[in-house]
Parts: C-alpha cells; structure tokens; sequence
C-alpha cells in the first residue's frame, strides 16, 4: 500500500514523462512542478491512490491548457503585441466555447453513426451505470464480454470522432 | 520542490488496460476496477498517457449539460431502433440475420435435394425389383400406349395403298407398332432396307396363299422358328426375343407385338386393354392371328364359347415348369448336360383360368399315350382351376411331353392325332423368367399363352432333352 508521498513522487515521474511527449523539456518540467505544487498545496487533504490520480489528471490537463494559453497571449505562436490581446475574462472564452461546442457537436454525430449495441452502452454508461450493471442489463454471463464491447464501442467512437477526443 | 519515483514500473497486459478505459471517462468504474487502473496507471507510462489523453472526453462528459444532449440524442436513436422501425434489409445485414439466412437457405436447399434424391431412389428401387421378378422385361406400360400410330406417315401410307397394308401385319398387331421406343427414323430406314430385300425375292412371295400376307407370313415364320428354338431349348430368354434383327417394318411391328405383349403380363391379365383392342379389330375384319392355323375341332359350344372369351378378352394361358425330385430345376441343368431322363421329375402346370387339362408323353418310337389323368374322359381329374398349380409326376424316358389346355372338356379317345400333338407356335406367345422359390431356389417358369383372345384350346409341347 503505497502512502501519499509515494504516490505523488511516482506521479510526478508520469506526468513529466507525458509532459515531455508533448512540449520541450525545460517547459514540460515547468508544467510538473505546477501540477505537483497544486496537489501538494491545495490538495493536501487528498491521500487516496483513486482520488488523486484522476485528480492528477485532471490538474495536468488544465495545466496544459493554460500553458497553451500564456504561450499564445505571450505570442510565442503568432508573435503579436500584448498590447493587441484583449482583458483576460474569467469565463471561457469564445473560442474555447466554440471549440466545446464543435466537439460536442461531433460527438453527437459520431454517437449517431454507432451500432446499437455501442449507443446501447454508452447511453447506460452516462446514465452511471457500471460495468457489472451494463452486465445484467446486456444478459451476459461474462464481465470480459462487456469490457470487450466497450472497447470497440469506445475505439469506433475515437475513429469517428478523426482520432482524438479534443 | 523536485519529486522521485524510486518503485519499479508494473507492466499489464494492454487489453486488460484498455478495457477499462471506457468507464474511466463516463465516471462508471467500480472502487475495485479504478484501485486496479489507477494503480497500474500509476507505473505505466502507455497507459498513464492514455488516462491522460482521455481526461479531454473525461472532462467533456463531466458536464451535465453535455452528459444530457448525449444522452438524449443516444435514446432517441435507441427507441428508434427498438421500436421496430428497422427494415429487413438492415436486419439482413447483421451477422446473426445473414447468419440465420444462410442456414435457412441451406436447409430448404437440402430439403428439396434430399426429397428429390429418396425419390429418384424409390423410383430406382422399383425399377430393379420389376427387373428382377422377369428376367426378359417387357415393358408393362407400353401396352396401354399402343393404340396410338406411332407416326402418321405410317398410318397414311396404310390407307393410300392397300396392297401395302396387305403386306403388312394385321391391324391388331399394328397398333403396337406405336410402342416401339426406337426413333420413327431408324425404323423407316430398317423399312427402306427391309422393302428392297421384300422386292428381290418378290417372286417366292407370290407363289404364297394370298390370304396369308407375305411380311407377316414371314415374320411368323421367324417368329414361330424362334418359338420352335424356344421351345426346344426353353432359354432364359422371353418370347420378345423372337424379334429377327432385318426384318421390314411389318416383321417389325410383328416383333414389337411380341415386345409389348408379355405371356406373362398376359397370362396374369394385365393387358387386357391391349387384347381388347386387338379382339376389337379382329371384329372389324382386320387381319387376326385368329386366322392362322387355329385349330377348329371345337362345335358350338365352342363358337360360343369363343364370342363369350371374345367379350372377356382374355387369352387362355398356362404356366408351367421342370422340376426334378430333389433337384433345382431341370431347365438349369441342360447346358450341363444334364437329361430329364436320368430321373422322374414333377411338371407343375397353372392355367390363368378354369381349365381342363392333359399331359400325353412321348417315349421312343411309341405313339403318343396319355400320361394324366388316367382316363381321357375324366372331367374331374383334369379340372384345372385358375392360377392353381398341380403338380404332375413324369416317369423318366419320355422324348417330349405336350400339355393340352381346354376350356371345354376332352372328348374321350385315348390316342391323338400328331397334328393336335405339335401346336402351331404362331398362335401362342412364350416366355420364360426365374422367380425364387421359398426354398430359396430359383425357378424356371414358361409362360405360354395364345395369341388369339377367343382361342379356347392350347397345347404346348416340352421337349425334354
């Protein structure tokens, strides 16, 4: 049973090593160490393994998002003056909203061109149910039958989406 | 603030990974399911970059305003689908439809192959049982068919010139012309070759009786040599096999008359409508086999018995058959050389209707004495009933046996003429088949019966060796 400070430090390995996937490496150590500040400091009282990793993931990811973001107000992507860039909005801005809304809206089609089994899945799974749940409801003896579904559900989803869920 | 990882990485099968994946974004994993991902995740990098990829979807169904249009869009369709709106070609092609399809179409397939086959093998069946109960087969069905011509040409040549149809076979046996099965071409052509051979020797031809025509004189004369052999020899062979190979289209009809007439068929009946049609002729004054050489020692009682058999149209026949004591059948033996006369042996006689009967022997140089029943003026012995056998014992050393068959009774002298002795072959119709006996022994039956429906009187000579 791994305790906090093991789980964090092993965390800080993947995130760093992901990082690295995607940006340079001086800028890929910078979005770790923001990450692991965030969980030491604001989520000190997160301890569990299934708590902090998704909490892990989901502090990366806005993490990147915002690096994405100081890099194009800094104009590292199109050089512009700051000057130029508008105030900053606490809100999402248009552009991101536009860029939920086209995925959504994507997803909607994607979900449309499914077989039914896959819509049957996915519908029960937003509904929260649970794999053992999808289980009974799909009257299959074997666990293995749903994880297998789901997968090529979940492959054929990405697939229609153009291979990437952003 | 720098953070180390100092455990080693934990490696775990990708499909297993995966797998879970898709509850990961919905939020659906059970505590179980995320301690085991997220713990392996923890020391996999694949995997750990994927639970990272997938935060985007993961962060997009979080929303429940994004959760809900899914969710509605995903039940519409669903109710769409399970309202039962999906056509049969969608249906078909699922798996499990054409899946279904196929096997229905292969059983139907296999059904009708199969009905086809146990058919065609029924059919086979009966085909070789009829086979086997007559050893010459002649067909059964081509009796009823043998009214029709078999070509008009035929018929129209017949009507032009008289003279032909004086050369021809009487009608009664032109109508089982039409049963031949070789083509009408082939036969014309056998005519052709026939009527050239008639014309070189036209001469004999007319030095003949007028009253007995020429191609049909002659096509007894091989019929009848043919049934002289026959009874000589008694073969395997039925009387169809009397039919000479270059014979004109008279001999021929004549032959096929033989072919479509089976003496068994006959003798048990199963012809009638075939007799029936020749007494009909013979009553329109056509030729008949009556007019040849049948005997007329009977009185009135025999004319009138003659219109009553013409009304039944059934022929007289008898049935008969060798069998030495202790022996299988003598007809077997004699390519072995093997003589009657080296023992008695029993003569099984059945007629095809109530009957008298005599059996006279022949023995050296001695004349014909009656062998049964003892007194030549016994009705009672002699009586015959149809299709019952009487088994007659033969003492060894006869030369031949004749069996007379009558429907009236005998008159009572006990000698006989040679003529009455040796029956003319052209009145009778022969044939011989093997039938298994109960003792599992095969039997050699002839069948002999008259040509003539109206004949009341048959005798039939059995040379013994």
């Amino acid at each position: 049973m791994m305790n906090r400070d093991q789980i964090l430090a092993t965390l800080r390995e993947r995130i760093l090593a992901f990082a690295t996937s995607r940006v340079s490496r001086d800028r890929a150590e910078d979005l770790t160490q923001d990450v692991m500040a965030v969980l030491y400091e604001k989520y000190s009282q997160v301890t569990e393994l299934v708590e902090l990793v998704p909490l892990a993931f989901q502090v990366l990811r806005y993490k990147m998002l915002d690096a994405h973001r100081k890099a194009f107000r800094r104009g590292e992507y199109n050089q512009e003056s700051v000057e130029d860039l508008p105030l900053a909005d606490a809100r999402d801005d248009p552009a991101t909203q536009l860029d939920q809304k086209q995925r959504v809206d994507r997803l909607l089609v994607a979900m449309a061109q499914l077989g039914e089994r896959c819509r049957k899945l996915f519908k029960w799974k937003l509904e929260g149910k649970s794999f053992p749940e999808i289980q009974q409801l799909m009257r299959q003896t074997s666990i293995n039958t749903i994880y297998t579904w789901d997968l090529r559900c979940r492959r054929e989803l990405l697939t229609l989406m153009g291979g990437s869920w952003e | 603030m720098r953070f180390t990882s100092p455990e080693p990485r934990v490696s775990m099968p990708d499909d297993d990974l995966e797998k879970l994946l898709g509850g990961f974004a919905a939020d659906t994993l059970t505590p179980e399911e995320k301690q085991r991902l997220y713990h392996t995740a923890l020391h996999d990098q694949q995997l750990f970059n994927l639970f990272a990829d997938e935060q985007a979807l993961k962060e997009l169904l979080t929303d429940p305003v994004v959760r809900e249009k899914l969710l509605q869009s995903l039940r519409e369709t669903t109710s769409t689908t399970d309202g039962g709106n999906v056509s049969w070609f969608g249906w078909f092609r699922r798996p499990a439809g054409l899946a279904w399809a196929g096997g229905l179409t292969a059983a139907l397939f296999a059904l009708v192959l199969g009905t086809n086959i146990y058919q065609e093998s029924l059919k086979e069946a009966a085909r070789s049982v009829a086979d086997e109960e007559v050893v010459a087969p002649t067909p059964p069905d081509s009796a009823p068919s043998a009214e029709k011509p078999a070509t008009p040409g035929i018929n129209g040549s017949r009507k032009e010139t008289p003279e032909k149809t004086n050369s021809i076979a009487p009608t009664g046996k032109q109508a089982f012309t039409a049963n031949t099965s070789k083509p009408a071409t082939s036969t014309m052509a056998k005519a052709k070759e026939e009527r050239a051979t008639l014309q070189n020797g036209a001469d004999a031809s007319r030095e003949r009786p007028p009253s007995t025509p020429q191609s049909f004189h002659r096509s007894e004369e091989q019929a009848s040599s043919s049934a002289d052999q026959d009874l000589a020899s008694v073969p395997l062979t039925s009387a169809s096999r009397v039919a000479p190979t270059n014979t004109p289209t008279t001999d021929t009809r004549t032959t096929q008359v033989g072919s479509a007439l089976s003496a068994r068929s006959l003798f048990y009946g199963e012809s009638r409508e075939v007799v029936s049609s020749a007494a009909k002729e013979k009553q329109e004054g056509s030729y008949s086999v009556q007019q040849f050489d049948r005997p007329t020692h009977k009185g009135e009682r025999g004319a009138d018995l003659t219109e009553t058999r013409a009304e039944t149209a059934r022929p007289l026949g008898i049935r008969y058959s060798l069998v030495m004591n202790g022996m299988k059948d003598l007809h077997d033996d004699r390519d072995g050389e093997t003589s009657l006369r080296t023992g008695s042996f029993d003569l099984m006689i059945e007629a095809n209707q109530d009957s008298f009967f005599q059996v006279w022997g022949e023995a050296g140089s001695l004349p014909p004495h009656l062998l049964f029943p003892f007194s030549a003026g016994d009705p009672v012995s002699s009586r015959l009933l149809a299709h019952q056998r009487r088994r007659i014992p033969i003492l060894a050393g006869h030369r031949s046996i004749t069996v007379r068959l009558s429907l009236i009774p005998f008159d009572t002298p006990s000698t006989i003429g040679s003529d009455v002795m040796t029956p003319s072959p052209r009145e009778h119709l022969q044939e011989s088949s093997a039938s298994l006996e109960a003792a599992n022994s095969q039997e050699q039956a002839t069948y002999v019966v008259t040509r003539d429906p109206s004949a009341s009187t048959l005798t039939v000579r059995i040379p013994l060796h």
